[in-house]
């Protein structure tokens, strides 16, 4: 009778040694998994599957761990076993990623159709080819009811993909303050353009602001060059900075001189942004672009571009606005003609329903000076959406969104669905 | 005295020495595990940063942590590039990290990555990792990595970092 007793109260301790190291069953069911999880890692691992940088891995499984003694400064470390990795690192590092999206529309504008639409199929090329040079690439297929070079062929115009080299960016990485690339970017003069553009799923809504859409002349979508960068911490505030020289305007303004500058003009980029620490979640920035514009007819105009942005992107709220002023300038200097456009987006994610919906909204201006030969075929616009976005998975998204499009006065009524995600 | 009443007598000592050992034993054990549980609680969770030994740093404030976990800092020095290992989902070292370092969710922490990817802001995420042996192991090949790991799972000739000049277990050290 007597050891049962005894028994009976180191049971009792030890119960209150586990309720005094706070350890739980979870704790306990983790610590256990991760044991297994280690023993099951050492007797299959092959890391081409886990670490890029690895070729080959051989471990020795005896290991033994020691428990570090608190209060004690110098840490008593476990015994270390062998290992031996082969050719670290391997480049190039390359990782494929990529996002892509279907949609739904329904609108009152006069002869429009409604149905499902697929969106762009995009691809990015993430490499490191050496630890100080870099490759970012990025190709976007994009159905289009007049694809392909058909008027060469003599056909009529018929549906199918347009294929197009978004980016292609070489890097050298001096420090973390000065980058040195050449290539194919997104213009960094514009927030939405640089941090979502063709990720349909990165963005909270549907649709692009007016401002920035794909195809749109107002700001150039695309800068083909060489371009300056680097991060600096300062102090309790983290900056960044882009200097950049590239070829001016297409032509067809709303493309970049991807096959060759149309003069021996170069364009000028600048842009510079800040994100305190404490507010991680805040981005206030701008930037200023430089060029000269020639159109189909050979008239030239100095172009500049002013552009700011601040943006929280917490999502509760995320607030997102941007502003920017396009002056033309003929280049007698006898006209200036200057457009402005701006907008304010809002979202919140709601709390409930695991954190997985996001209503928003959306208002829009652009003022476009009409007697602007540039502009020409850019119309004013107003308009406001609001819609709901749904994060039915980590990694996709379904959103439903309405918009009130005012496009040179002339009012349109869309209704949009998307599904959107990263892969 | 009876020889009865002397067995009884004997009888009643020998139980009171009998308790009176259980209880000393009991106190002794007792303090024991007090007394451990009083060391293993000051470390246990304490997260320790440790480096690959070419990284010529003893010291970093809480703020330049997570300038490097952000992918803020990507070079120690000009020939020397910040290699990021973190564990897996789900470890627990992991869920640290997200709340006191990174200050996201999960599905935040992979928006982050994925978009600072596509904003070309960086090359690469972080590599992951599948357990504390792993990234140790990792840590002390790969030039320039860095990563987190159980305090008490420290191997031996891990170099670890001290943050806001404290190492893990010391009191008001900031990772745990």
């Amino acid at each position: 009778m007597k050891y049962p007793r005894i028994l009976f109260w180191c049971v009792g301790i030890l119960m209150s040694f586990a309720m005094s190291t706070r350890t739980t069953a979870k704790d306990f069911v983790h610590s256990f998994g991760q044991n297994a999880h280690s023993l099951t890692m050492r007797a299959t691992l092959t890391t081409d599957s886990v670490v890029g940088h690895v070729d080959s891995l051989t471990v020795d499984p005896d290991t033994t761990k020691h428990v570090l003694l608190a209060g004690d400064s110098s840490i008593k470390k476990a015994p270390r076993h062998i290992t031996t990795y082969a050719e670290l690192p391997n480049y190039p590092i390359l990782k494929i990623s990529g996002f892509s999206d279907i949609d739904f529309s329904a609108s009152d504008a006069k002869g429009s159709k409604s149905g499902f639409s697929e969106g762009q199929f995009d691809l990015q090329f993430a490499s490191e080819l050496s630890h100080k040079v870099d490759f970012l690439g990025e190709l976007s297929l994009t159905a289009r009811a007049d694809a392909g070079e058909v008027a060469q062929l003599g056909m009529a115009a018929m549906p199918g993909f347009n294929a197009e080299v978004e980016r292609a960016i070489v890097r050298y990485n001096l420090a973390d303050y000065f980058k040195l690339s050449a290539g194919r970017y997104h213009t960094q003069l514009n927030y939405w353009n640089t941090a979502f553009h063709h990720g349909m799923w990165l963005q909270t809504t549907i649709g692009r602001p007016e401002m920035i859409k794909f195809g749109g002349e107002f700001l150039p979508v695309h800068f083909v060059g060489g371009l300056a960068e680097g991060t600096l911490g300062l102090g309790p505030i983290y900056a960044g900075y882009y200097a950049g020289l590239g070829n001016s305007r297409g032509n067809l303004i709303s493309r970049a001189g991807d096959a060759g500058s149309n003069s021996n003009e170069r364009a000028l980029l600048g842009s510079v942004y800040i994100r305190p620490y404490a507010f991680r979640d805040f981005e206030l920035g701008g930037a200023g672009f430089l060029d000269g514009v020639i159109l189909h007819d050979g008239r030239r105009y100095d172009e500049r571009i002013i552009a700011g942005h601040a943006v929280w992107t917490k999502e509760d709220p995320e607030v997102i606005t941007e502003y920017a002023n396009v002056r033309h300038k003929t280049i007698n200097g006898d006209s200036t003609f200057n457009s402005n456009a701006y907008y304010v987006q809002l979202a919140y994610r709601l709390p409930w329903f695991s954190s997985q919906l996001k209503p928003y909204y959306r208002y829009e201006v652009m003022q476009i000076d009409r007697l602007d030969n540039v502009f020409a075929n850019v119309p004013d616009y107003v308009g406001y959406i609001i819609g709901i976005r749904y994060d039915f998975s980590e990694l996709a998204a379904i959103k439903a969104e309405y918009r009130n499009q005012h496009y040179a006065g002339v009012a349109v009524n869309v209704a949009y669905a998307q599904i959107s995600y990263t892969f | 005295m009876h020889p009865i009443q002397m067995q009884r007598t004997t009888q009643k000592q020998r139980a009171g020495l009998q308790r009176l050992l259980q209880v000393a034993l009991l106190s002794a054990l007792f303090s024991c595990l007090v007394l451990s549980v009083s060391i293993r609680a000051a470390s246990a969770g304490d997260l320790a940063i440790i480096v690959n030994s070419s990284v010529d740093v003893d010291n970093l404030s809480l703020a330049e942590v997570r300038q490097i976990f952000l992918g803020d800092k990507q070079f120690w020095t000009d020939d020397l590039r910040v290699t990021l290992l973190v564990r897996a989902p789900v470890a627990h070292e992991r869920d640290v990290v997200l709340k006191s370092i990174y200050r996201m969710t999960e599905a935040q922490f992979r928006q982050y990555w994925i978009s600072k990817v596509f904003r070309a802001e960086t090359p690469t995420g972080p590599k992951i990792v599948y357990s504390s042996d792993m990234a140790a192991d990792l840590v002390e090949q790969i030039p320039g990595s860095i990563t987190f790991i159980d305090v008490t799972q420290v191997p031996e000739g891990a170099k670890v970092l001290r943050i806001d000049g404290k190492l893990p277990g010391e009191k008001g050290y900031p990772l745990h």
